[in-house]
């Protein structure tokens, strides 16, 4: 089966240098960050991918660079086999753009406050030219509200008389108008009271059973991803040290930077042991560690890990495993 | 998912725009505040007279041929020891000049009713061409940013160097010396709110492309662009109207500032011809008679423009606070 997204050895360098005259100054040279240094992956039809890591991993600049806002500085985005970059035509390249949409991580600042939510839905209707005429568009805007478990009457309403939670079905909304396939969601729940992310995370499974749609999920939140993905990668200083289904990730974590994570989770089964902490920070991507970006948080980096960056062979990228020093083994383990 | 569904709340459709106005804390703000209350009447007062002057003039100033140089620098009416209500026609069905005549014999009233006009036109029209250049030049410096950004940004510092008098004087002087004696009140006109607009642009370049380059990296934005659309559709469909509101507050103070050089230009000579006055051309005229003692020549268009400003001033300072949400 041919994956529907195929991301290959994506890159993305930002130039934080200081203006030209104070580098002149300073003689400093030109600065470059690597957010994104070579991420391959897939994800196949109707699957939710999902993208987890620390702040600062890669991992949204990762989801803004496969729908399109931000151009990769290497590596290409290829969506049901037609290439992100260089789409031939304006009209090609508009094509794509109606199957793919994002939900994104504020429902504050995702819907234009001076809008009412049923121009904001109706825009990408509008925009692609997928119904004719005011009642045609109108009666597809209330079909999408009541899909999210809204009123089709909440149509007239600003955004700002909403709550979190209804605004992020808003957003979804606004994602379905346009038939999308492939919605990426960057961190879409993360701005909401507990008590609605479990709504909105069952409404995005709902539909996606519903529509067959496909989703890669940005989140730092484990138990997010527990729940939806059907498989993850693990993200750490712009690569992914580990891809895997999810229930093989959970159960028999690989790479010592999951398990790390997976340690981390405060769960009702362990009240009382003894955990061991997160160590250490997500150095500065600036200057990042050479070899394995992990090894100077990492309890089993040799010399070979400080030298040689690790290949992802066998959904894992770290030496310790390929050489057998290290078994993979149940999160607790570590 | 019951707490969270829109039944729940699919309250009456709201009640329209003018009862929303109405119910807004801006309103609420405006009523509380009898400065503005004040400033707003009298701003309101001034407009209505100066859009109804040629019914309520006695006098049409711009009319040589109603003008008799027997009438000429005739006092205000009560000094001439004439009873209340003073309004009453003479015999030969002329109006009384309630306050005064100018060397012309031209009614000072009229002329002020006239002469606020002129300049209310040329405030607004000022007005309105400062704050759409400004308002392109902010959205196009801060949406676009980089080299545009910064060249835009440049012209304006130089264009900050330059007083708004010399700015007029420089264009009026050119505008003349082309034009010659062909010159016409419109092209006057044109000048004043041409150097007008050109010297006040800034500000408003400043504050929009402020505003611009916080709400773009919003995610309605980054929504809008998802769907394709191109730059200027989302400028203007999505950034402009979220950063529009700052703008009324300097739109205000500055329709009272535009007042304010216009009659300065017109005192300097470069305004308004003393066929077609402004208040500031009136001021000039009343000027030269003041160390004569016709005193009221110069005294009741000064009156009534220090009058307008204040009001408009005070209505734009209220506005700026309104309007400023650390102040609430």
């Amino acid at each position: 089966m041919r994956a529907f997204v195929e991301v290959q050895d994506l890159r993305r360098v930002f130039d934080v240098s200081k203006p030209l005259l104070n580098r002149i100054i300073e003689r400093e040279p030109r600065r470059y960050l690597t957010a994104v240094a070579g991420v391959t992956f897939d994800i196949a039809q109707g699957e939710t991918f999902a993208l987890v890591g620390e702040s600062g991993s890669g991992k949204s600049t990762v989801a803004r660079m496969v729908v399109g806002l931000l151009e990769p500085s290497g590596g290409t985005v290829t969506i049901d086999g037609t290439p992100m970059e260089g789409a031939a035509s304006a009209a090609e390249r508009q094509r794509l753009r109606r199957r793919i949409q994002m939900i994104f991580q504020d429902p504050y600042a995702s819907l234009n406050p001076r809008w009412r939510v049923d121009r904001i839905v109706s825009e990408p209707i509008r925009a692609f030219r997928l119904f004719e005429g005011e009642a045609a568009i109108r009666a597809r805007v209330g079909e999408l509200l009541a899909f999210v478990g809204l009123h089709p009457e909440d149509g007239r309403k600003f955004p700002h008389q909403f709550s979190g939670g209804q605004r992020q079905r808003v957003a979804i909304a606004r994602a379905l108008a346009s038939n999308a396939e492939f919605i990426v969601c960057d961190e879409p729940t993360s701005a909401l009271d507990v008590s609605v992310q479990a709504q909105i995370l069952n409404l995005m499974r709902d539909l996606q059973d519903r529509l067959g749609l496909t989703y890669l999920l940005i989140s730092h939140n484990l138990a997010v991803v527990r729940h939806m993905a059907t498989r993850i990668g693990v993200m750490y200083l712009g690569r992914i040290v580990e891809v895997a289904p999810s229930r093989e990730l959970f159960g028999a974590p690989k790479h010592p930077y999951t398990r790390m994570l997976l340690d981390a989770v405060p769960d009702l089964a362990h009240i009382g042991r003894r955990r061991e902490p997160v160590r250490g920070e997500i150095p500065n991507p600036i200057s990042p560690p050479s070899g394995c970006h992990f090894n100077p948080r990492c309890p089993h980096a040799n010399d070979r890990c400080r030298r040689e960056v690790p290949p992802l062979a066998d959904g894992v990228a770290c030496h310790a495993i390929h050489e057998g020093r290290l078994e993979p083994g149940r999160a607790e383990t570590v | 998912m019951a707490g969270e569904s829109g039944s729940a709340l699919s309250d009456p459709p709201g009640p329209g725009w003018f009862a929303r106005a109405g119910d807004s804390d801006t309103f609420a703000s405006f009523k509380a505040s009898k400065v503005a209350v004040a400033a707003a009447a009298v701003t309101a007062l001034l407009f209505l007279l100066a859009l109804l002057a040629p019914l309520l003039s006695p006098q049409d100033p711009f009319d040589p041929a109603q003008l008799e140089l027997i009438n000429s620098r005739l006092p205000p009416i009560w000094t001439l020891g004439a009873s209340w209500p003073f309004l009453h026609a003479t015999a030969d069905g002329q109006w009384p000049f309630l306050l005064g005549t100018d060397d012309q014999g031209r009614d000072i009233l009229s002329a002020i009713l006239y002469g606020l006009r002129v300049s209310i036109l040329v405030g607004f029209l000022g007005v309105l061409f400062s704050a759409t250049l400004g308002i392109l030049a902010g959205l196009i410096a801060g949406y676009v940013g980089g080299a545009v950004d910064a060249a835009i940004m440049r012209v304006a510092d130089v264009q900050l160097t330059f007083p708004a008098i010399l700015i007029a004087l420089l264009i009026d002087g050119v505008v003349k010396s082309v034009m010659g004696s062909r010159i016409t009140t419109t092209a006057i006109l044109a000048v004043l709110i041409a150097s007008i607009g050109l010297s006040f642009w800034v500000q408003y370049a400043r504050t929009v492309r402020g505003s611009v380059m916080v709400e773009k990296n919003k995610d309605y934005v980054q929504a809008a662009r998802l769907i394709g659309l191109s730059s200027p559709v989302i400028m203007v469909r999505h950034v402009l109207p979220n950063v529009i509101g700052p703008v009324f507050a300097i739109a205000t103070i500055n329709f009272a500032l535009a007042i304010i050089t216009e009659a300065t230009l017109s005192f300097l000579g470069s305004g308004m011809p003393d066929t077609q006055p402004s208040l500031g051309t009136l001021i000039r005229i009343g000027n030269r008679y003041l160390f004569s003692g016709e005193w009221w020549i110069v005294a009741f268009p000064g009156a009534t423009l220090v009058l307008l400003v204040l009001a408009v001033n005070l209505l734009g300072d209220w506005l700026r606070d309104a309007l400023n949400p650390r102040l609430q």
